[in-house]
């Protein structure tokens, strides 16, 4: 007998899965961007939140597509309503990000440290 | 269930641990300043309002890194918002940290203007001739 495949196609736990990748990548750049502001180099805070911001935007990306699996799914006001507000949330977060990871990088191209 | 169950829970240990984080770093930047500000005190420079200004600036920055780590860890929190409550005071706390974290940039990038030092390792040099490289 097959094991039933069918709970685990379900949008929930798809959302769940694409959910925990996008917290993993997060996760990986944050460690990354620990090890990065070690070391006496002159813009080592500057890309420290570089590596944040741009870990940031992608994790975000894997998290939209994550609410939008997840909507498959809502039945109550309720639900849509918090549906809407994590995904404005989670796209202002994207806009600033996005932004800020751009200043930085103008930034950092003023002069490359010695 | 189980496994949504263990997710709430790792990502709140994780997002605490980011925020533990971003405590360490403001406690050293603080402590940083600190100690160049009375290195200031005892120690005349020969510029002891461009020193401080430099102190100040270098914690701006420090702070700035905190911030970033703290966004990072509301970040992984929407994934566990399960209330109004809860996301209503999430969105507060990021659109706070997010309002000081530009007005921080702000005052680094003035700053960095007004008084260029070429050759310092606290401020930022001033715009070179040639624009920085497009990518993409």
């Amino acid at each position: 007998m097959l094991p039933d495949l069918s709970a685990w196609l379900e949008p929930k736990r798809l959302a769940l899965l694409v959910e925990v990748a996008g917290s993993a990548y997060l996760t990986g750049y944050v460690l990354a961007a620990l090890w990065r502001l070690r070391g006496p180099s002159l813009f080592r805070l500057e890309a420290a939140r570089l590596l944040l911001a741009e870990g940031v935007v992608t994790s975000l990306s894997f998290k939209t597509a994550a609410s939008l699996l997840k909507i498959l799914e809502v039945q109550t006001w309720s639900q849509i309503g918090l549906f809407a507000a994590v995904l404005a949330l989670r796209t202002l977060f994207k806009r600033f990000f996005t932004w800020e990871a751009e200043g930085l990088r103008r930034t950092m191209a003023r002069r490359a440290p010695p | 269930m189980g496994m949504e169950e263990l997710f709430k829970t790792i990502t709140s240990y994780l997002a605490s641990g980011v925020e533990a984080v971003a405590a360490l770093l403001i406690a050293f930047g603080a402590l940083e300043a600190t100690w160049q500000a009375l290195k200031i005190f005892f120690v005349r420079p020969a510029s002891p309002d461009e020193a401080k200004e430099g102190v100040r600036l270098r914690l701006a920055r420090w702070l700035a890194v905190a911030l970033e780590f703290e966004l990072a860890a509301d970040i992984l929190r929407t994934a566990i918002a399960p209330s109004w409550d809860e996301i209503g005071k999430l969105a507060a706390i990021a659109a706070l940290r997010t309002i000081l974290n530009y007005f921080l940039q702000r005052e680094i990038d003035a700053n960095n203007k007004k008084r260029p030092q070429p050759g310092s390792a606290i401020n930022t040099p001033p715009l070179a001739v040639s624009p920085p490289p497009r990518d993409g």
